[in-house]
């Protein structure tokens, strides 16, 4: 006889190992009800609203009585046969935990094992959760077990993502530095000309290259912000997509859990006019979180400018290469050229 | 003969001779050159095609200061004095190539050496405009892109470009190389009057007859250096 008190804890109900194929899973985690398997059932003669007494077999003065409120079938196609066998599943009683704490404080003698799960907002709380939970006098036979590894092999292709996108970043301004020198080069060479007859009516070098480099400014800071701003509204409109499709599936698989608690979804949208989703995942804990359903910024303005600053200093590095070549030519040789 | 006594000075050419780079080591340009300018006078260089009348004004205009010798401006050594100054402020340079901005107008062309030069005017587009009618360049001119002037147009712009900042020297390559007779000798009053009321040196190279004829002082370039006084 297995008790929990949330359907999030039913583990088997909720990855699909389990569906209900009568009746439903109640919520209601405080009266004695349970299901029980389609072979329990059918070999006992059992159906939904019928009632199972539950006997102490340590003390048979106390018994137990339980509503039958579901039927689950089992899915899962397990490979050992044999192991199934012995354990045999189909005599699993699934209630709540507080059924089961109501057996046990009537006799002292009978013994259960308890597994509270608790949701931490941070993994660098674990050690933390652990010694509090210590230091409050959990006892030494309990062990306090984490799905870290779990969650991190879950996140580790974001990390890999993260360091992809960071070495991509870096061999775009590499490439983007030395294409822009090259272009400046360019660009200095075919406006040879025009920094000869300015340097023989009497132009500064130094307010020449200031003039070049104001301009490569001013040119790739427009360009920056044009960038930025498709970037931006581009990546919102993808972002966005994504979210939906995000949101879609995980409606799906809201529902199909649901499904197989026995629970359907108009029954959930009759009971209460909250959103779709938002119904379907109050059943579990995890409705807490709030669900981000719109992105309206991707660029955020730390990033702006930090796009901004790579920007001026690759064109300030790239208009060095230039004022270099402006400072070598000597106007009469550049005037020269041309004519 | 007569030297008027408020001429003073401006430039002083001593023992200069200049060989492009590239030449073979005697192969001298100029050599030995000793020419002395005032204020107030008018000049003129001439000689044969490759004579190097373009290469000396060069140095005179500090575009080039590996020579031999020392050329002098007001007693000041041109190898020892900002060179981008003294060319936006004391000289003026009219190029035998015009050396406008062809993606400016004729009047943006004007302004930018006014700009340069720092020097003080109250409204420079109608200096530059009063400078291009000067010239013989109306008004509907001034905005035309320098591209889509002729030779003979573009060359009066330099003219005005180089006289827009009221500069104490006027060096002019071929001003007039472009022009019929009667804007020559529109040009050569301009240049008369700068010299003879303003107290301008002006300094200009030519091949032209009617150039020399009406110029106080000229030099002939040979690579002999013959020196001829006409005033
Ligand atoms: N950059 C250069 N390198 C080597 N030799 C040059 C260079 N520029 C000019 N020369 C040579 O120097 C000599 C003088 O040239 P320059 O341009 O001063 O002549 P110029 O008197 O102005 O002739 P023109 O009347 O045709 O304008 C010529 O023989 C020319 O070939
Ligand atoms: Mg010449």
């Amino acid at each position: 006889m297995i008790g929990y008190n949330s359907y999030e804890d039913i583990k088997d109900f909720v990855n699909g190992n389990y569906t209900i194929i009568e009746g439903e899973v109640s919520e209601d985690f405080n009266s004695s009800n349970c299901v029980i398997s389609e072979e329990l059932a059918s070999l006992n003669d059992l159906s939904l609203g019928d009632s199972i007494t539950v006997l102490d077999t340590k003390n048979e003065k106390n018994a137990y009585e339980l509503l039958i409120t579901g039927i689950y079938k089992e899915n899962t196609e397990s490979s050992d046969n044999i192991s199934k066998m012995f354990s045999n599943s189909a005599n699993e009683i699934i209630t709540n935990v507080n059924f089961i704490k109501t057996i046990l404080s009537t006799n002292e003698d009978l013994s259960a094992t308890i597994t509270p799960t608790f949701i931490l907002n941070n993994k660098e709380n674990i050690d933390k959760f652990a010694n509090e939970v210590k230091v409050k006098g959990l006892s030494e036979y309990y062990k306090v077990d984490d799905n870290i590894e779990e969650i991190e092999s879950a996140t580790n292709s974001i990390k890999n993502v993260k360091i992809f996108a960071f070495n991509f970043l870096v061999i775009t301004l590499i490439i983007g530095g030395v294409v822009l020198i090259v272009i400046n080069m360019i660009n200095i060479r075919e406006r040879k000309y025009e920094i000869g007859v300015l340097r023989t009516i009497g132009m500064k070098k130094t307010k020449l290259s200031f003039q070049f480099m104001i301009e490569l400014l001013i040119i790739c800071i427009l360009s920056l912000s044009i960038g930025a701003g498709i970037g931006s509204f581009a990546s919102v409109k993808v972002a966005n997509n994504l979210l939906a499709s995000e949101i879609a599936n995980s409606k799906n698989e809201y529902s199909n859990i649901n499904k197989n608690f026995g629970r359907s979804d108009d029954k959930d949208m009759n009971e209460n006019n909250k959103s779709d989703s938002e119904s379907i995942r109050s059943k579990f804990r995890v409705a807490d979180i709030s669900q981000v359903d719109t992105i309206n910024a991707v660029v955020d303005f730390k990033i702006l400018a930090e796009l901004l600053g790579i920007g001026i200093l690759l064109t300030i590095l790239s208009s060095l290469a230039s004022m270099i070549s402006i400072s070598k030519f000597s106007p009469l040789t550049i005037l020269k050229e041309r004519s | 003969m007569e030297q008027k006594k408020e001429n003073k000075e401006t430039l002083n050419l001593t023992n200069v001779s200049y060989r492009y780079k590239d030449a073979d080591k005697d192969d001298y340009v100029l050599r030995n050159i000793n020419y002395s300018f005032e204020l107030g006078k008018i000049y003129a260089i001439k000689g044969k095609s490759g004579s190097g009348k373009t290469t000396l004004l060069s140095l005179i205009s500090g575009l080039e200061t590996k020579y031999e010798g020392s050329i002098l401006y007001d007693d000041k050594n041109l190898k020892k004095i900002d060179l981008d100054t003294y060319r936006n402020t004391y000289t003026g340079i009219v190029f035998q190539s015009y050396n406008l901005l062809p993606h400016l107008t004729a009047v943006e062309n004007i302004i930018l050496s006014m700009d340069i030069s720092k020097v003080k005017v109250d409204n420079k587009r109608s200096r530059a405009i009063e400078l291009m009618k000067s010239v013989g360049l109306d008004e509907s001119f001034a905005n035309r892109r320098v591209l889509k002037l002729s030779g003979g147009e573009q060359q009066r712009i330099a003219i005005a470009r180089s006289l827009s900042y009221n500069p104490n020297i006027i060096l002019a390559d071929e001003p007039t190389g472009n022009l019929d007779k009667d804007t020559e000798d529109e040009i050569l009053k301009i240049f008369k009057t700068l010299a003879h009321k303003e107290n301008k040196c002006v300094i200009i190279v030519t091949h032209s007859k009617n150039v020399c004829d009406n110029v106080d002082i000229v030099y002939e370039l040979k690579r002999k250096n013959k020196v001829r006084d006409n005033d």
